[in-house]
């Protein structure tokens, strides 16, 4: 899998990804061009399509950006990103009962999207700096935790329990790849394990303690809480294998499904192209992961490397939760499908993961 | 910087924890589609089916009534309500006022309705307003700012062409209650039944029966709007309604406006019923104080409107003419008469001296005027008291009460199926079963001239007169000629119906009906002035009925002086022309002291009778018609009209 022989850019550039990117951004604004036909939502698609266009411009600069530049920010950027959290839970503007926005005027910019990455950059940054290495001990992951902590309790706060899932998720998932010792794992583990039915009484609030109630049983208030995933579950089965068509989805165009074209789009998507169509776009997302996985291999070194593993993590928990929750393997958290949700932070922040996955590719042997 | 090379080596080998986890979590994902998109697809794509289709009623229109020229009196229109889908309105006040402001409704009105459409189901659309007009349709659906969560219902309403004309007769609808859906398994909610008159009785034939139709809706159960023109009504599929059967009335409704409008001008309460007498078909049968059935009809009733027809003392929504009993008084006098020429007791040329009172035993009983020498027809024509109640008093009561059964007193006529009163014809056999006392001859003396315990119907009473006038033939009155499909197809057809024939020598008709021609046309006839016509020859007879009592009976000239809802009924009932009689009427003018009162209702239904067959043979209408001042209750009456 290696290439050695080539310092040639275009011949280590991932294509693969990109490819895999551009494909997925395509059904993307398909599906959402489809689930925004409602009133007042007709715009979205075109808007989605400049987030794009000027993602793909971020993306180009990023792509040529030195590494150890990048390792120089990655603190600052996480200092900027903190103020950010805390900046967006004073000013921030309120939608949907949580306050994720900061509005720029033209632009509204949600922190917790790009804290994602600033806290995969941190956290490479740390572990990279740490010569000892793994396996950790729970004394050792102290410190990074303390990283971790102020993100997870501002975002929390919004409150935004997805993205914070997410955070923690990745994080996680970076800190295992490192190694951890299987003493603390086990401990970590019991301690979840009793902690768990103390949590759900007393951190979640009442909505989310709900939403993991109808996870159970979404038939105990099919008016109400468990409506979502009902309406969900219905628009995707009633795809059976070949779907309904293209902008033919009766659950979709008669707004039996709620927030149609952010977090269950992919409902959308599923109930137009019936089973087929959704193994072909899950063989879309598990190929731009495969894909990424080349990038972690392709890093030259421990903070490259822990960049990638980050990025692919973020983005493979983001896939797996979205429609793990819309197809009710998950309880219902706000999570965006990569690419295809409507959101310009959310299109923008997988731009950026994209252009670094690229960028990481890239660069192996080039002096 | 080949050197950091070592740093990530080490790191390569674990790569399979990613793609371990990448795969596995994908398994995971396509597993559970497999599962829902595969196994559980078609179970759940019928609940998506269940979800955007929405079984709708479609409303089988209620069958027409016509009248007996195939005029409509009672058909459907369409009709459109205000309704509020309370999850999509958002309650602020502004859009309060905007609203309650768009539907021209005050504010009290408007909060009562949002709290009852609060009450219920927020996802069920609540009525705002019933039956707005196109002002208001418009003044919604184009809302510059739109109001979220108002729809427009469409429905059928109830039309009521001619309003408050025989409203008793013809009844009126209203949706149905929980009662009645406990009662009758068929019914629905939203379904709408008759509840009084024709439209309750034929309520069954009247309603047909209700469609399924499919409609798609969105999530919010509005309709879509769809662009294809083969789904502008928005049926998906639909079984078609079968309207309801038409009922074709003997009624004629010109001559029931007439009716109606002589009675309003009179200003007396009361009932007028016309007939057929060769037929027995009803051609009109109208009340005062009447009421519009519109009004009551449809899905929202103005309960002011409600309560104040309910608790009306004159009671605007009885059929007075099959519902109410009265005293016959002096219309009596005439099946006693034919009693006492049947039986032998009375002559047309024997006669009698009036004083102007009777006696029997300690009953004494006045006579309204002494009439001195008083044979047979000169006692019909001025109604002598004496003259009867002596005849009476020969017959005996059982006779009388023989004879009263033959004209079809004291039994309902069948003129409707049911809510008809019998009235009562007194006699021994039933003052001991009832009252366990022996019949007083005194109590025949009143009993001969309608009044004591005698009691009877309008309907039973113009019966009786049109078996007069047709010489002994009594006729079954009926309403309904047929009921027809709305294809035209007769489902059922209703003949005249000959119940009996009373065999009497034909002599004895003659000096009968003599007698009753010159009540009408002869100086001293207790109608002569205010039944006359001159288009027709008119016979009939004037009654009163008492209000009060029996021992009130001296205070009859005293009548205008008493409070006028104790005033006596009068009762006039007739048949036109002299011979062949065409139709039959009676009259009832309810606290207006004399039977004069009502003759010139009578005459009025009958010259309008006349006057129409005139126009459709081609003769032209006289101008001149017979105008008496309207009766109206201050008005006196010529003293030799005065009857009894």
């Amino acid at each position: 899998m290696l290439k050695t022989d080539s310092p040639e850019v275009i011949r280590s550039f991932n294509v693969g990804l990109a490819i895999s990117t551009f494909l997925i951004v395509l059904t993307g604004l398909l599906t959402l061009f489809s689930a925004s036909r409602g009133p007042g939502l007709q715009s979205l698609t075109k808007l989605q399509g400049v987030y794009f266009f000027a993602g793909c411009i971020l993306a180009a600069a990023i792509i040529f950006i030195d590494s150890d530049f990048l390792k120089k920010v990655a603190y600052p950027a996480y200092g900027v990103c903190l103020g950010l959290l805390a900046l967006v839970l004073v000013v921030g503007h309120v939608g949907n009962g949580s306050q994720r926005w900061i509005n720029l005027g033209f632009f509204r910019l949600q922190p917790s999207e790009f804290a994602k990455i600033a806290i995969i950059l941190a956290l490479a940054r740390y572990f990279s700096d740490e010569k000892k290495g793994g396996p950790y001990s729970l004394k050792r992951l102290i410190l990074p935790a303390l990283l971790i902590v102020p993100y997870f309790v501002l975002i929390k706060k919004q409150p935004d329990m997805g993205t914070a899932g997410i955070v923690f998720l990745t994080a996680a998932s970076m800190i295992l790849f490192i190694g951890v010792e299987w003493k603390s794992i086990f401990l970590v583990m019991m301690v979840t394990m009793i902690s768990l039915p103390l949590a759900y009484k007393y951190v979640l609030h009442d909505y989310q303690r709900n939403r993991v109630k109808t996870f159970l049983n979404p038939m105990s208030d099919p008016r109400a809480t468990g409506y979502n995933a009902l309406q969900c579950r219905i628009a995707v089965g009633s795809g059976k294998v070949l779907g309904k068509g293209y902008m033919e989805g009766t659950q979709a165009q008669l707004n039996f499904i709620p927030e149609q074209h952010t977090d269950f789009i992919f409902s959308v998507f599923a109930e137009e192209r019936g089973f087929v169509g959704a193994l072909l776009l899950l063989g879309l997302y598990a190929s731009y992961l495969l894909f990424s996985v080349r990038s972690i291999l392709r890093a030259r070194d421990k903070f490259e490397l822990l960049v990638a593993v980050g990025l692919t993590a973020v983005m493979f928990w983001h896939v797996f939760i979205n429609i793990g929750m819309v197809i009710g393997v998950l309880p219902i958290v706000g999570v965006t499908l990569p690419f295809f949700s409507y959101g310009g932070s959310s299109m923008m922040m997988f731009m950026i993961c994209t252009a670094l996955l690229l960028n990481i590719s890239r660069k192996r042997y080039i002096f | 910087m080949i050197g950091r090379e070592d740093e990530v080596k080490e790191y390569r080998t674990r790569i399979w924890m990613f793609q371990v986890t990448i795969v596995l979590g994908f398994l995971i994902l396509a597993g559970r589609l497999f599962y829902l998109q595969i196994l559980k697809g078609d179970e759940l794509g019928s609940v998506s089916e269940a979800n955007r289709l929405k079984k709708e009623k479609v409303v089988a229109a209620r069958g027409r009534i016509y009248d007996r020229n195939g005029k409509v009196i009672i058909d459907n229109r369409a009709a459109f309500d205000a309704v509020l889908v309370s999850q999509y309105y958002s309650f602020e006040d502004r859009d309060n006022r905007r609203l309650a402001s768009a539907l021209k409704m005050n504010a009290d009105e408007f909060d009562k309705k949002l709290s009852k459409i609060n009450r219920g189901p927020s996802y069920a659309p609540g009525l705002l307003k019933a039956d707005i007009g196109k002002e208001l349709i418009a003044a919604i659906e184009t809302a510059p700012l739109g109001f979220p969560g108002v729809d427009i219902e469409s429905n059928v309403q109830r039309k009521y062409h001619f309003g408050e004309v025989s409203a008793q007769l013809f009844g009126y609808i209203s949706e149905v209650g929980k009662k009645d859906i406990k009662t009758d398994s068929r019914l629905q909610q939203g379904d709408y039944i008759g509840r009084t008159g024709l439209e309750r009785f034929f309520d069954s034939e009247l309603r047909g029966n209700d469609g399924v139709g499919y409609v798609e809706v969105d999530a919010r159960g509005r309709r879509r709007r769809s662009e294809n023109s083969d789904k502008i009504l928005g049926y998906f599929s639909r079984t078609e309604p079968s309207p309801g059967d038409s009922l074709y009335l003997t009624i004629d409704i010109d001559l029931s406006q007439t009716a109606n409008q002589s009675m309003r001008s009179h200003e007396f309460n009361g009932t007028v019923i016309a007939l057929d007498p060769r037929t027995g078909e009803i051609l009109a049968m109208v009340n005062q104080p009447s009421y519009d059935p519109g009004k009551i009809s449809g899905r929202e009733v103005d309960p002011v409107i409600w309560s104040r027809l309910q608790n009306n003392r004159d009671r605007p929504m009885r059929n007075r003419a099959i519902q109410d009993i009265y005293m016959p008084g002096s219309t009596f006098k005439t099946i006693v008469g034919i009693a006492a020429l049947g039986e032998g007791v009375a002559k047309k040329t024997k006669g009698m001296e009036c004083h102007g009172f009777i006696k029997t035993g300690n009953h004494k009983l006045n006579c309204w005027k002494t009439h001195g020498w008083t044979d047979f027809v000169k006692a019909i024509r001025e109604s002598c008291n004496v003259y009867f109640s002596q005849l009476g008093a020969e017959l005996g009561i059982d006779t009388i009460a023989r004879y009263a059964r033959l004209f079809g007193f004291g039994s309902a006529t069948g003129a409707l199926p049911s809510g008809e009163q019998k009235g009562l014809i007194p006699d021994s056999e039933w003052k001991l079963k009832t009252l366990k006392q022996e019949w007083l001859p005194g109590e025949t003396l009143s009993a001969a001239i309608g009044q004591g315990y005698v009691t009877i119907t309008p309907i039973q009473l113009v019966n009786a007169y049109a078996t007069i006038a047709t010489e002994g033939v009594r006729y079954k009155p009926f309403l309904i000629r047929r009921i027809e499909k709305p294809n035209g197809e007769v489902v059922k057809e209703f003949k005249p119906e000959k119940q009996s024939e009373i065999k009497l020598d034909p002599e004895l008709w003659k000096t009968v009906k003599e007698g009753l021609f010159q009540v009408v046309n002869q100086p001293g006839g207790t109608a002569s002035v205010s039944g006359r016509s001159k288009k027709t020859i008119i016979s009939g007879k004037t009654g009163t009925a008492q209000v009060r009592g029996f021992s009130d009976i001296s205070k009859i000239k005293n009548c205008m002086a008493l409070p006028v809802q104790q005033r006596h009924h009068g009762w006039f009932v007739g048949y036109a022309p002299r011979e062949n009689p065409e139709i039959a009427v009676v009259a009832l003018a309810e606290n207006s002291c004399h039977g004069s009162s009502a003759a010139p209702i009578v005459r009025d239904v009958i010259e309008a009778y006349f006057d129409k067959i005139n126009l459709e043979k081609g003769i032209p209408v006289q101008e001149e018609t017979t105008k008496t001042p309207p009766n109206k209750k201050g008005y006196q009456v010529p003293f030799q009209e005065m009857d009894e």
